[in-house]
């Protein structure tokens, strides 16, 4: 920026949205395709100027025109679609008078919190602050809440905090229209005390050509959003004159450079943005994938782990945990889930998978494990194994001799032997009945035996597994009595 | 010009003294609130679930009070920061100021609300005959966390409700469900596998679980659960800063 430029702006343009809100179907139709942007409306159409310090512009032009919005987007409350804005020092923008303040605050916080806004320190504001609140009259109010204000006093105060702390640039919008006469007289009085000293760069909004022929050294004329003439106050406002008597515009250079539609042009702005956008997007998308690989994380340890020892070893660990498996288990499977050790040994009897594979698993479910509690959930998973694969077999087993049982009805002690293992869960837990039942089976065993003319030793050895809860034996001899 | 860093530092306290004055302004006991809320709360449910799940499980209040501190800290912190970028469009449409610093003010005057009922929790743990120990200090670790969870959730809320007002009905529900699975009043461990591992994907649970462990069985948690903890942190800040950064432009005209 020169030297002395205070305010630039370069081809600016403002869109609005015509619409307030945008209804869920509207969202829908937009996906689709099937509804066309028309939603905006450019209030402010490649507009170029500059000012330097101590210049006071008058901006003039009909209701509608765009003035509110260029001071807008000047002091920042409002983002250009395309172009840029230059600004050097502290803005203090009097957009509408009275507004921009907490309406629930006092007024002496809300002071200090305009301040803050602004950019000024604690310091700064405690110094000013009496000279504000005197300038504004309000001394007797600086406690009451702010929305307990009429709005004379609103605009009093606002005024009072732009004038007092010294901004570089300062708008008015059309302030002059409101208070009452005398503190009007004295607010102007102020501002041309301001304007007069050289140091402040002001921009006012006013439909007053005798006022900005007064006060303003360049004029901007603005007409639906379009830049129509920028230059010297006489000039500008007997053209205006003039267009207000006839209606008709005059056809100038700014007029012609703006385009229907300003979107086609360079929008330094949205490049920088969408980068900025892109950065944060990447940073986002790392993270995501960091998190996707971190709770891979343990499958890939268990996968090293296993990988380091062969099917031996971990056989042998797991034989040598199999004699604590009992204490292992009840210490342990509070924390695991015995179900997947259930599903791991099934998978083991189906042969699809191995026990590094369940104990993988097991991993996965009690999320980090320590090497050792590694080997006990791989000892458990066995013991598991071994109980299931024979519960399996036993399955298998008995579908098959209920087959046959029903292919061969004579044969009454096979219908014994399905029972026999039905309950073998029965017999296994012990309980006092199973035992008549049981009884009840050695004996039908010992009778079938004495009748086939065998030795009668087999019924004495199911009774010993039977006694010595070996599920598994019992199911074996099941199976030899076939 | 003085010092610009000094001067948003000003600024910054400025809005934080504003928000928290304004959340209790006009209220007999003020910030005596952010205490009696959640003990009220807490003897509630004391009373109601302490009798399903307290029974079997030593120190089940302490229990209790961890889950709805932190998730009361949640979920205020996150429906009051739906409502900032909405609530303060008057301010920021009319005074050129970057509007995140309403988001930040608003987040630190909730965490100071928490701070006070963590005052309340501690009393709690003393009553509860857990000894203090310098491990307490780790609780720091869950906390800025969790704060930083909430700022960048509440960045997210409050862009999108300037957008689709919709969220302020989505959202309640949203937090009912997240309260459920955190686990705030029953013992995970009736959960099935697969339930587990969910919750464990639930960051607000983290750090329950982290402030359980710690305070009932003064146990530091593993490393891992540290930095899954920071990720998730990062990203919901992250993804809330996004949401902002992309659309922050576009706010003014809809506001």
């Amino acid at each position: 920026m020169d030297g002395n430029k205070i305010l630039v702006l370069d081809d600016v343009s403002v869109r609005y949205r015509k619409q307030d809100s945008r209804s869920t179907s509207d969202i829908v139709k937009r996906i689709l395709g099937k509804s066309p942007r028309n939603n905006e409306f450019w209030a402010l159409k490649n507009v170029s100027f500059s000012l330097e310090r101590g210049d006071m512009l008058g901006v003039i032009g009909k209701n509608g025109a765009g003035k509110s919005t260029m001071m807008k987007a000047i002091s920042g409350t409002l983002t250009p679609a395309s172009g840029t804005i230059e600004k050097t020092g502290k803005i203090c923008a009097l957009l509408e008078l009275g507004t921009g303040f907490d309406r629930e605050m006092t007024v002496k916080e809300n002071v200090y919190l305009r301040g803050a806004f602004m950019g000024y320190s604690k310091e700064f504001i405690d110094s000013k602050y009496d000279e504000i609140i005197d300038f504004a009259e309000m001394r007797e109010f600086q406690n009451s809440p702010f929305r307990t204000l009429s709005s004379g006093m609103k605009s009093r105060i606002a005024f009072a905090i732009a004038s007092m702390i010294e901004p570089d640039i300062i708008i008015l919008d059309e302030i002059f229209a409101v208070g009452d006469g005398d503190f009007r007289k004295k607010s102007q009085q102020k501002m041309q005390s301001i304007i007069d000293n050289g140091d402040t760069t002001a921009l006012m909004v006013s439909h007053s050509l005798q006022s900005v022929r007064a006060q303003c050294n360049k004029v901007l004329w603005l007409d639906k959003g379009r830049m129509v003439m920028f230059g010297d106050p006489n000039t500008v406002c007997d053209a205006y004159a003039e267009y207000l008597n006839t209606g008709k515009l005059p056809q100038t250079e700014s007029l012609a450079a703006t385009q229907e539609n300003p979107r086609n042009r360079l929008k330094k702005n949205t490049g920088k943005r969408l980068a900025e956008a892109a950065v944060y997007l990447m940073l986002l998308l790392v993270i995501i994938a960091g998190c996707f690989v971190w709770s891979q994380y343990d499958l890939l340890k268990s996968y090293v782990l296993a990988q380091s020892l062969t099917v031996e070893q971990i056989e042998n660990e797991a034989a040598n945990y199999h004699r604590q498996i009992d204490r292992l288990l009840e210490v342990d499977t509070t924390r695991w889930d015995t179900g997947i050790f259930k599903e791991g040994a099934l998978d083991i009897i189906n042969e699809e998978a191995t026990y590094t594979d369940v104990a993988k698993e097991v991993l996965l479910q009690a999320g980090d494990l320590s090497r050792d509690q590694y080997k006990k959930a791989l000892a458990a998973a066995e013991i598991e194994a071994i109980k299931y694969s024979h519960m399996a077999r036993l399955d298998a087993l008995v579908a098959q001799m209920r087959t046959e049982f029903e292919a061969q009805p004579e044969g009454k002690y096979r219908s014994l032997m399905v029972y026999a293992y039905t309950n073998c869960d029965r017999f296994y837990d012990l309980e006092e009945d199973c035992e008549n039942d049981m009884q009840k089976v050695i004996e039908e065993i010992r009778t079938f035996q004495r009748k086939a003319g065998q030795s009668e030793d087999l019924a004495d050895r199911v009774w010993n597994a039977y006694k010595s809860e070996k599920t598994y034996l019992l199911s074996y001899y099941c199976v030899k009595l076939r | 010009m003085t010092s610009d860093k000094a001067n948003h530092r000003f600024l910054l306290s400025e809005l934080i003294r504003r928000d928290f004055i304004k959340k209790y302004k006009r209220t007999t006991f003020g910030i005596l609130w952010s205490a009696l809320s959640p003990l009220f709360l807490l003897l509630t449910m004391d009373v109601v679930f302490g009798t399903f799940f307290g029974r079997n499980m030593p120190h089940y209040t302490i229990y209790l009070f961890c889950g709805l501190l932190l998730f009361n800290y949640f979920s205020a912190a996150t429906r009051s920061a739906m409502r900032v970028l909405y609530d303060n469009a008057q301010i920021y449409s009319k005074v050129p100021v970057p509007k995140h610093y309403f988001l930040i003010s608003q987040s630190v005057a909730q965490a100071i609300d928490f701070a006070v009922s963590l005052l309340v929790f501690f009393i709690f743990v003393a009553i509860d005959g857990i000894n203090f120990h310098w491990r307490f200090l780790y609780l720091l670790f869950p906390m800025v966390c969790l704060y930083f969870i909430n700022f960048g959730i509440g960045m997210f809320l409050s862009t999108l409700y300037i957008f689709f007002r919709d969220i302020n009905y989505l959202w309640p529900v949203v937090t009912r469900i997240i309260m459920y699975a955190s686990a705030i009043f029953y013992d995970p461990s009736i959960l099935p596998g697969i339930m587990r591992r969910l919750l464990n994907c639930n960051p607000l649970y983290m750090c329950v679980d982290y402030f359980r462990q710690l305070i009932i069985h003064s146990t530091v948690p593993s490393l891992s659960t540290h930095l899954i903890m920071i990720v998730m942190a990062a990203i919901c800040a992250l993804l809330g800063w996004f949401t902002y950064h992309i659309t922050r432009d576009k706010i003014a005209l809809y506001v």
